[in-house]
């Protein structure tokens, strides 16, 4: 599947993507991921101050017809929380490497973007998703 | 060939015990079919629906939680069937996951002398109930009333698929379509023949999974001892049957807490 993922962020496997932005990591779903999914329905996501773990589950999206974990890229406190995606889950499917950010995580410093996959190593890895 | 489908070929179970087992199927390895039945007859809320929202129902139908989305379902005369496998078996996007598995659903009725189709296109329903309106991944008997309605969970680069094939309508849901004469323990194997075809796997007969961590639905002590007492009715032997076996699923403690838990 075809990506257009830009090359100033990293990507997980799983199709998260995560930017490093004034020193904070915005975090946000690919196109991959939002054509994979397709009808999006529903978006849960965590709190400001919440603890977030790299590798580990901090969001739940649902497409009408299942249910997918967001991953967090590394670990640290989430500073902000894209609230109004919920209710325009529309921004996500058309732009979701942008207005469709989710979160913005303060990282610890203990694991860093530089393990996650560049936009050359992704768009490689979802060609064959 | 990959291999094997392992096959569990389940009685009646408690609701949470139903839950709990599947949710452990998609927290193990390998992949797996359970299809079973509920006793008691029970209420499943979607993953992200609220019991408050179906306090309106007879409160001695008991509730459950779906590890999986969309709308409740009525669990009463049906054959239930989950599949937990690798994401790698079912590539692409979700919806063509479900055309593959509903073709094989189709034939599987199919084999029993009934017609069942998939739905036509159609907005999606704000409907509390999974069967009340069907969609184009959806399968409706000849009245055109759905009659199979599924969903899936993916997770940690697993699927776990929850489907529910309506053998005879209940009068809280008159709305679903039936498959009148067919029998459950019948219908079971050849859902199970025709998932393993469509899948490219090997069909194996295989008991119910031990556990070795509690799953978010239901403590160790009590899987166990649901698992010790076995299915509250037993399913009829499948003549089938290939071979059985006897794995263990580790069941993740790492899960996210569901929204208002």
């Amino acid at each position: 599947m075809a990506s257009s993922a830009p090359s100033d962020r990293k990507y997980l496997a799983s199709h998260e993507w995560a930017k490093d932005q004034d020193g904070e990591i915005v975090v946000g779903i690919t196109d991959v991921a939002v054509e994979l999914l397709s009808d999006l329905v529903y978006i849960d996501l965590p709190p400001v101050g919440k603890k977030v773990t790299q590798g580990e589950v901090f969001g739940e999206i649902e497409s009408v017809k299942a249910v997918s974990d967001l991953v967090a890229p590394v670990n640290g406190e989430v500073t902000a929380s894209n609230e109004d995606l919920a209710d325009h889950l529309d921004d996500l499917a058309q732009d979701p490497f942008d207005k469709g950010w989710m979160i913005r995580i303060k990282s610890d410093g203990e694991a860093s973007l530089d393990a996650l996959m560049d936009a050359a190593a992704y768009v490689k890895h979802a060609a064959v998703e | 060939m990959n291999g094997p489908l392992l096959w569990v070929k389940d009685g009646a179970r408690d609701p949470k015990a139903n839950m709990a087992l599947d949710e452990a199927l998609l927290a193990g390895d390998g992949a797996w079919l359970r299809t079973y039945r509920w006793v008691p007859h029970a209420i499943s809320l979607g993953y992200f629906q609220k019991p408050e929202d179906f306090a309106d129902l007879p409160a001695d139908l008991p509730r459950v939680h779906r590890i999986t989305g969309g709308g409740a379902i009525l669990h009463a005369n049906e054959v239930t069937v989950a599949l937990a496998l690798p994401e790698g078996l079912l590539p692409g996007p979700v919806a063509d996951s479900y055309a593959l598995l509903n073709d094989a659903v189709v034939r599987a009725v199919a084999e029993h002398g009934a017609a069942i189709h998939r739905a036509p296109p159609r907005p999606r329903s704000d409907s509390r109930w999974c069967f009340a309106a069907p969609t184009h991944l959806d399968l409706t008997d000849t009245d055109g009333h759905k009659v199979f309605g599924s969903a899936q969970r993916r997770r940690g680069g697993r699927i776990l698929w929850h489907g529910s094939l309506i053998l005879a309508r209940h009068e809280l849901t008159a709305f679903t379509g039936h498959l009148p004469g067919i029998l459950a323990d019948s219908l079971a194997p050849s859902l199970a023949r025709e998932l393993a075809a469509t899948l490219g796997l090997e069909l194996r007969r295989a008991n119910a999974p031990a556990f070795s961590r509690p799953t978010k639905s239901l403590p160790l002590v009590e899987i166990e001892k649901h698992l010790a007492a076995g299915a509250i009715e037993s399913a009829a032997e499948d003549a089938g049957a290939v071979a059985v076996e006897n794995e263990e699923i580790v069941a993740s403690d790492t899960e996210a807490a569901r929204p208002g838990e």
